[in-house]
């Protein structure tokens, strides 16, 4: 087992899930397994569409994790 | 229409500018900017496009101006409230830039209408409300090849980016969210509330996008979002890449975008995006409310949402009523207690109910209601005489709200609680449309 953590920024509506705008949980690999790991801890977010973006880029693949990645959750936002 | 009054030196402190000058004003002069939306985000853009001499802008909106529009949709007076919002925003631009030439389009964007809408402007600024039309009109300037400016707000944040939609490698809305979300699951402004300064930056940003693209300097938000966040001032910028799935989503060409119903796509029953068609919204509603789990918002959808996934499974809080079947409703039942009436515990049969706010318009007509303002609701529900209801707003969305609050409120009744579809203003547009007005 290691004792890396992420951190993940939250933006919009997805603070309320997570209960933050700023989130430490266990480590992940990779964005799957982050994201695989986001449905089961907090299953609300299954409802909401969002994006996985490392280091200010959002991929659509699978993107290796380090300990120093910057993290961010991203909804759509509706509002006009 | 006013006599133009050229003004010489109008443009000239950005004439100034190294990289702007002659060339880009004249590109500004010959463009068309069509802005969807004459909103929190697009009050702000107008005003800059116009101010900055943008040849000819188009604007589309079917709404009125309310009173709950004025701190952020800031082209409007108190006098312009229960005007058409196209209408007044045009005469305020027109007097602070008559060169400006203006195109009224005071209808909804549709699947039918939005290719020949869009089709003569060079640049669409998306300014809308709603899930429905962001997906109508990506996936229209996506089959037309016309760029996008996306601006969006939720409470204190923003987002902005341009859809270039020049190569296919170019992204677009799919590409960051490949199916419209469920509307239940994503307040707007009208359910959540909005910070009146935050549109106007994140408007003023659209509105920046589209001269820089137009002109030709900078670095325009292809292929990357724009983020913001009025609380702690954090603005970011995400790379984006398209997505080999999202393409899939899209309509294969105009044919088949006129087939398809965005407000079923995107769960919505918002009648101002969809009106006499009545039921379709129904259906998606329902679907979704099948395997919803959230137990509704508070009062005034200013508490937190509270999602709890494990729930147990809710069944139908209340019933979608289109405006034939409330007058078919009306027809057979006198109802009702007069407005301002405080408690009338009687033999109501149906009581209709106004959620809005003190001093929200347009007044409704053709029935008698009681107003308890969504933010009141959970003092004051009692006052509501008991028996079935039908519940109202401005369009559709609170009362959805309202209606399942007052269900949990009322606990295991007989009574029957109905949503009018697309609040009071569809209500309206029905009545206008049987009167053959």
């Amino acid at each position: 087992m290691t004792n890396q953590r992420l951190h993940i920024q939250v933006f919009g509506q997805l603070s309320e899930i997570l209960g933050s705008t700023g989130v430490d949980i266990p480590f992940f690999a990779d964005t799957n397994e982050l994201r695989k790991w986001l449905l089961t801890e907090y299953p609300a977010l299954d409802k909401l569409p969002f994006l996985i973006a490392v280091d200010k880029k959002v991929s659509q693949t699978s993107t290796p994790l380090n300990e120093n990645a910057v993290i961010a959750l991203l909804p759509p936002f509706s509002g006009g | 229409m006013k006599p133009k009054k050229p003004i010489g030196d109008r443009y000239i402190r950005q004439l100034m500018l190294d990289g702007f000058g002659w060339e880009a004003q004249q590109k500004l002069a010959k463009s068309r900017i069509l802005v969807a939306g004459a909103g929190g985000l697009g009050c702000p853009s107008l005003l800059y496009l116009a101010a900055a001499g943008v040849g000819t802008i188009g604007i589309v909106d079917f709404d009125l101006v309310q009173g709950s529009n004025l701190h952020r949709q800031i082209l409007f007076t108190e006098e312009d409230i229960g005007k058409p919002k196209v209408e007044q925003a045009i005469r305020h631009l027109q007097e602070r830039n008559s060169e400006v030439e203006f195109i009224p389009y005071q209808q909804m964007l549709s699947p039918d209408n939005c290719f020949d809408l869009l089709g003569s402007f060079d640049i669409v600024l998306d300014g809308t409300d709603n899930f429905s039309t962001r997906y109508l009109l990506n996936d229209a300037c996506y089959l037309l090849r016309k760029p996008l400016v996306m601006g969006a707000i939720s409470q204190f944040e923003g987002q902005v980016s341009l859809f270039r939609n020049k190569i296919d490698t170019d992204v677009n809305y799919r590409d960051l969210f490949p199916n419209p979300p469920r509307t239940d699951q994503i307040r707007n402004c009208a359910e959540a509330g909005v910070l009146g300064v935050l549109p106007g930056l994140i408007g003023m940003q659209m509105a920046n996008e589209a001269i820089k693209f137009i002109a030709g300097i900078g670095a325009p938000l292809v292929n990357r979002l724009f983020t913001y966040n009025a609380l702690s001032n954090q603005s970011d910028i995400f790379e984006l890449s398209a997505n080999p799935d999202s393409r899939r989503g899209i309509p294969a060409d105009r044919a088949a975008l006129e087939k398809t119903d965005y407000v079923v796509l995107c769960g919505e029953g918002i009648a101002g995006q969809n009106p006499g068609e009545g039921g379709k919204g129904d259906k998606a509603d329902k679907a979704d409310r099948g395997d919803r789990a959230d137990g509704g918002d508070k009062a005034g959808g200013r508490a937190r949402q509270k999602i709890e996934s494990a729930g147990p499974e809710k069944a139908d809080d209340f019933i979608d009523i289109e405006p034939p079947e409330l007058e078919k409703l009306l027809q057979k039942l006198n109802t009702g207690v007069p407005k301002g009436t405080k408690t009338n515990r009687t033999d109501q049969p149906v009581t209709l109910l106004d959620v809005r706010e003190w001093g929200e318009e347009p007044e409704p007509k053709g029935f008698e209601y009681i107003q308890v303002p969504m933010s009141e609701l959970t003092t004051r529900w009692e006052e509501i005489p008991e028996g079935d209801l039908v519940i109202f707003c401005q369009s559709g969305i609170r009362s959805k709200h309202a209606a399942r609050l007052l269900n949990g409120l009322r606990g295991d009744t007989d009574t029957t609680i109905y949503n009018l579809s697309g609040g009071i203003l569809n209500w309206l547009r029905y009545q206008n449309t049987e009167n053959g007005s």
